[in-house]
């Protein structure tokens, strides 16, 4: 992933003289630059990983210093909830135990950034881990585990749901079964969640959301974060097809903002699965192009869940592969460029205050 | 990404295969930290750390030491340590996941604590144990002090005589009913307090590091032998407790005087070993082969030497030792105290 590039593109030089070295990538997103909006607006963005594969393509890292330079480029961000993304599972150990070995990394990461040693943002301010919910209540002891290990910033858990029959869709790497949160044994671990005040984060396809509405109707006093606007396809059988998808999230999304114990994210809609193919232009596309490419997406949620329960998210580094930290975050104030201050300052930052209770 | 030592060029100019390369170890004391601009290495991260455990030696598993690493910014004095913790326990993690190799960075996790507040410190003690992730082992406090201006004191700037101290024994006491152990840094002048200590509490656990400082700059400079002797002689009372460790190693350091980061190449391995070999038969002699751990103390002792030199001074030493006494010193005895 990472290439040597000659010395003139050595990027940022940092000032303790530690250099960057710019990836083919970083130099497709460097074509667009843009002046950051509204940089002083006080932002959380609550939804963003960390991670250090080492995959047979490649090296992947998204580490404190890579997010930090993402955070640090215009925005005001001043802190971040992680979202687990299978980092640094305990090779060894009981099996349901291993996903506790990602709960201490990113709480290492976040008492490095709390040391004030890295700037002013407080990244991983809330940790969202995961627990294989469908052992039932037994999963009481590995959310008991999160919840020590986690240094006062664990707040809830993300089991991945997003499953299609379809084969061009990749399924969640939890390899969930359709119908994962109709089952008995998945609710008795769900269950467990609302004992410990945490929230549970729904990862899914759009054909799903209504799976979803149901657990959420069956649990009122656990608080569910949807991520990514349930995740509308636009691969396989869905390519090309974003009106007829767009009604059928429409429907879907109406009837679960119903649902007073749910709040929607708003993001995470510029990753492969949602088709806009946007890595496979030539340039990345500006605020604008972004904004106006998904904005019936943020407007219908907005509509029906209200500003009191939607925030912004930048699903960082996943949406990276589209655009920069900044382009994203300007795309977001572009929509909201006649908002008045208090929904902003909802939607940017109380809200996420709120619901991970930072 | 891996960010070499300041003086890498100049360590890299003595070149030695490790002796022994199979021999199983536990490197019971090193550090990890960021931004340390007055060290060789100012960023030790796990990869840096890895460059050095992998050079050559059998390193299965390391036990860090507090250094002042990544303390909360925020919230009361007392509780900053925990950052510490937390910090170092995050790296654990990682180097658990398998991702790095099969060397098990931190898997012993000494932090600090204010003892000097006495019974309280109970508090901060349980929230290590609670954040350190079955890692937690006890707690080092600083007390290195001496009376001359040329002799720096630890960065805590220790009260003189600070082990006599009623509330800090108070705090002491609390870390036996924790079975969490004690690691004693002072200067050798200060050894006899270690060992009233050790008296006083026999059921608490104390490591010694580094030979107990022996000083050899400012007013000690010129008085090597003399520094030798009143050494022995409180290494010989300590040696008595058998509530007392001893690490072997950290003698590399600027405070000790032997100034071979001045010298136009690093010591190899046999100079380093005969230039201190006095204080490690010593130690050996008095503390007998069950209660001393060799140790890097990297990277601050990177100062004088590459990793592979320090264990190889180490193995050079221990060349005529039987495979069980090389067990206990390299290993066995670490992953005993530490309960590794």
């Amino acid at each position: 992933m990472l290439v040597i590039p000659p010395e003139e593109t050595h990027y940022p030089p940092q000032a303790d003289g530690r250099i960057k070295v710019m990836s083919e990538h970083d130099k497709w997103l460097a074509q667009v630059q843009e002046e950051t909006l509204e940089p002083t607006l006080p932002i959380i963005d609550p939804h963003h990983h960390l991670w250090h594969f080492k995959h047979p393509d490649g090296e992947h890292r998204y580490l404190l210093e890579d997010l930090l330079e993402d955070t640090s480029s215009g925005h005001n961000i001043l802190a971040t909830v992680f979202i687990e993304c299978s980092a640094m599972w305990r090779a060894d150990g009981p099996e349901e135990m291993k996903v506790v070995g990602e709960t201490e990394f990113v709480n290492g990461i976040a008492a490095m950034s709390a040391s004030g040693t890295y700037g002013n943002t407080r990244v991983a301010a809330g940790i969202v881990g995961t627990a294989n919910l469908n052992v039932g209540t037994r999963i009481s002891e590995v959310l008991d585990e999160h919840m020590k290990i986690g240094g006062d910033r664990f707040r809830g858990i993300r089991y991945l749901s997003s499953a299609d029959p379809h084969p061009d869709i990749r399924n969640g790497y939890t390899n969930p079964p359709l119908g994962m949160f109709g089952e008995a044994k998945f609710r008795e671990g769900f269950a467990e969640l609302g004992k410990r005040n945490m929230s549970f984060e729904g990862w899914l396809f759009h054909p799903q959301i209504p799976d979803l509405t149901s657990l959420a109707k069956a649990f009122p006093d656990t608080v569910i974060i949807l991520d990514h606007f349930g995740g509308p396809l636009g691969i396989g059988p869905y390519a090309g097809k974003q009106d007829e998808v767009l009604e059928v999230w429409r429907k879907n999304i109406a009837e679960l903002a119903e649902c007073e114990n749910v709040v929607a994210k708003l993001g995470g809609i510029n990753m492969k699965v949602n088709g806009f193919e946007w890595h496979k232009k030539p340039k990345p596309p500006t605020s604008k192009e972004l904004c106006e490419a998904t904005r019936p997406y943020y407007e219908y949620t907005i509509e029906q869940f209200g500003v009191d329960r939607c925030l912004f998210e930048s699903n960082f580094p996943v949406d990276k592969i589209s655009c920069s930290y900044n382009t994203l975050w300007n795309s977001f104030k572009v929509l909201t460029a006649n908002y008045s201050a208090d929904e902003k300052a909802k939607l940017y930052h109380d809200n996420s205050a709120r619901v991970y209770r930072l | 990404m891996v960010e070499k030592a300041t003086n890498q060029k100049w360590l890299d100019s003595v070149e030695e295969e490790a002796l022994e390369p199979d021999l199983p170890i536990i490197d019971p004391h090193h550090h990890l930290w960021d931004f340390k601009v007055e060290r060789v290495n100012p960023r030790y991260f796990l990869e840096e750390m890895l460059e050095d455990t992998n050079s050559g030696h059998n390193i299965l598993a390391t036990v860090f030491i507090e250094c002042g690493a990544m303390f909360r910014e925020d919230g009361s004095d007392d509780e900053k340590p925990l950052g510490e913790t937390e910090f170092v326990n995050g790296i654990a993690a990682q180097s658990a996941s398998g991702l790095y190799g099969p060397t098990r960075v931190a898997a012993g996790i000494v932090g600090t604590a204010p003892l000097h507040i006495g019974e309280p410190v109970k508090d901060i003690l349980e929230q290590h144990i609670q954040l350190g992730g079955g890692r937690f082992k006890g707690i080092r406090v600083g007390v290195t002090w001496d009376a001359s201006p040329e002799v720096e004191n630890h960065r805590t700037a220790p009260q003189p005589n600070i082990l006599m101290g009623e509330k800090f024994r108070e705090g002491f006491s609390q870390l036996a009913h924790y079975d969490l152990s004690f690691e004693a840094w002072c200067y050798h002048p200060q050894i006899p307090e270690v060992t009233d200590l050790a008296q006083k509490f026999p059921n608490n656990r104390i490591i010694l590091d580094h030979f107990g400082g022996p000083i050899g700059i400012g007013p000690y400079a010129s008085r090597k032998d003399e520094v030798f002797e009143e050494w022995k002689k409180s290494i010989d009372h300590l040696a008595k407790c058998e509530n007392v460790s001893a690490k072997l190693g950290g003698l590399n350091m600027f405070v000790n005087g032997y100034f071979w980061q001045d010298k136009p190449k690093p010591p190899n391995s046999e100079e380093l070993c005969e230039a201190t070999r006095h204080y490690f038969e010593y130690t050996i002699e008095k503390f007998g082969v069950e209660r001393c751990l060799f140790e890097s103390n990297f990277p601050v002792d990177k100062l004088s030497c590459s990793y592979v030199v320090c264990w190889n001074s180490f193995k050079r030493l221990t060349a005529n030792y039987s495979a069980g006494e090389k067990a206990k010193l390299y290993h066995d005895n670490a992953k005993r105290i530490y309960k590794l």
